[in-house]
């Protein structure tokens, strides 16, 4: 028997079902920064800026429990079925992609339209920061793919543990930036933590102060890549222990 | 459906670990099932049903033993040609209604010509009506994802078909219909191996039984004219061994 995948329009419909809850936790927080702005009456810009972090916390709690209850379910549902458990996993990583990139840019297009009604002058094209914030959901999404391919009942934790601390890097460059924090060992620690320089890389070429826009490209890429044969191995791995 | 399976578990041993402590759940059971025979697995619990059942489809590794279906082990077995499997506990992904569980279950078991005739089997084989269909499957009752769960393990009529505790849940009606599934699908040919408590469904469905009990496997009672006195038979069988 040749079976074959869920059509692609069908899954993906399931999968943004899935992801309602998601989706309306990014119109609420985007209302929650429409409300702050209403009554601080101030400091749009701060909040603006601000957003890719939250984002960036926000997305993996849509998107990673739903990637650890899957696999965990998928072996008893689906896996029973003829079907390659490999392939049955990268499908789900990519429609899981295609939802958290939806989220955030909706996310990022529901607060920038509350904040150019609301008086808000951005710097550059207004949904710029919509190709990075993306590229970030893609990569928290790989992460809590690869981390959910080998810790089925902890993956959730697990991954959002890793996030956490991954944030918590980003605020502490973004923020807190100090002459340790820049050291060699710190530097490395980040980079292992989060591609943040290629991010930020990519951040300064469109806003047109850098003209190197495929290296970080390249490295993000790399990193996603990496992130995959991880959960790849995981899976193949995790199948063989099981037979004999 | 693919060809005749034989399954054959040789010695199998199986454990848990929990930190440091391993626990050994099987300890070496063997257990044979042929083409279109109903084989029911019986036994207190914690005697390893459920453990027995995850080796044979492929889902836990055993320590030790020997374990083929049509002679190939059983997560390539499962890969290739697929099996039918029940588990005791369904977790269906959140906010997927009946229909798009029976949907998908046709997508992954069929080949892209037969999907239709395979979801209109598995509906009618749920014996869920249209309303139902359209609701969460996680929000139904146990009985209608026991349905659903087995609807989806018949889809695509497989070879080797495994039911964890199938008639949980059920009213009489839908044990009824379960009980004409599974004879239907030793009928055509398929090795069937059920896990269950329920001694008097084992007693009416079950070709041969199996008592697991500690971790070891003896066969039940052959089956005798007398229905009323095999069953008996059978109810002794199981208490003895608590004994």
């Amino acid at each position: 028997m040749s079976a074959r995948l869920v059509p692609a329009p069908r899954l993906i419909a399931l999968v943004a079902r899935e992801n309602l809850a998601g989706f309306a936790a990014l119109a609420v927080l985007a209302g929650g920064l429409y409300g702050l702005y209403a009554f601080v009456g101030n400091g749009v810009g701060d909040w603006m800026d601000a957003g890719a972090p939250l984002v960036v916390a926000l997305v993996p709690l849509v998107v990673v429990g739903s990637f650890a209850e899957k696999t965990a379910g998928d072996d008893a549902l689906w896996l029973q079925k003829p079907v390659d458990p490999l392939r049955l996993h990268l499908a789900r990583f990519l429609h899981v992609s295609f939802v958290a990139v939806c989220a955030t840019v909706l996310f990022r297009c529901v607060a920038t339209a509350i904040g150019v009604a609301a008086g808000w002058e951005p710097e550059g094209h207004a949904l710029q920061p919509v190709v990075i914030e993306a590229t970030t959901a893609v990569v928290v999404v790989a992460v809590g793919f690869g981390m959910s391919c080998w810790w089925r009942d902890r993956g959730r934790w697990t991954t959002a543990a890793y996030l956490a601390l991954s944030v918590f890097a980003l605020l502490q460059i973004d923020f807190l930036r100090t002459e340790a924090s820049d050291g060699p060992l710190a530097q490395v620690v980040r980079a292992a933590l989060f591609p943040f320089g290629a991010r930020r890389e990519i951040v300064e070429f469109l806003n047109g102060r850098s003209e190197v826009v495929w290296q970080p490209l390249g490295w993000l890429l790399a990193y996603v890549a990496a992130w995959l044969a991880v959960g790849l191995a995981g899976i193949r791995l995790r199948e063989e222990n099981r037979t004999r | 459906m693919p060809g005749a399976v034989h399954v054959r578990a040789e010695e199998i041993w199986a454990s848990y670990r929990r930190l440091l402590r391993r626990s050994t759940v099987l300890d070496g059971v063997s257990l044979t099932v042929e083409p279109g025979e109903i084989v029911a697995v019986a036994g207190p619990n914690g005697a390893g049903k459920t453990t027995l059942l995850r080796v044979l489809v492929g889902l836990k590794r055993p320590d030790q033993g020997r374990c083929t279906i049509a002679g190939q082990p059983p997560g390539a077995y499962r890969r290739r040609q697929g099996c039918g499997y029940l588990p005791e506990s369904l977790a269906f992904p959140r906010a997927w209604t009946c229909r798009d569980v029976l949907g998908r279950s046709a997508d992954v078991a069929a080949s892209p010509a037969e999907r239709a005739g395979v979801f209109e089997r598995s509906v009618s084989r749920s014996g869920l009506d249209a309303a139902t269909l359209d609701k969460p499957a996680r929000l139904c009752s146990k009985g209608t994802r026991r349905r659903l769960g087995l609807a989806h393990a018949l889809a695509g009529e497989p070879a080797f078909v495994v039911l964890d505790e199938p008639f949980s849940g059920l009213d009489a009606r839908a044990r009824a219909a379960l009980r004409e599934e599974v004879r239907a699908a030793r009928d055509r040919g398929a090795a069937v191996l059920f896990a269950s408590h329920e001694t008097a469904e084992v007693h009416r469905l079950a070709d041969r039984v199996c008592i697991l009990e500690d971790g070891d496997a003896r066969p039940g009672p052959a089956r005798s004219g007398d229905a009323a006195g095999s069953l008996a038979e059978l109810e002794a069988e199981l208490l003895r061994g608590g004994e």
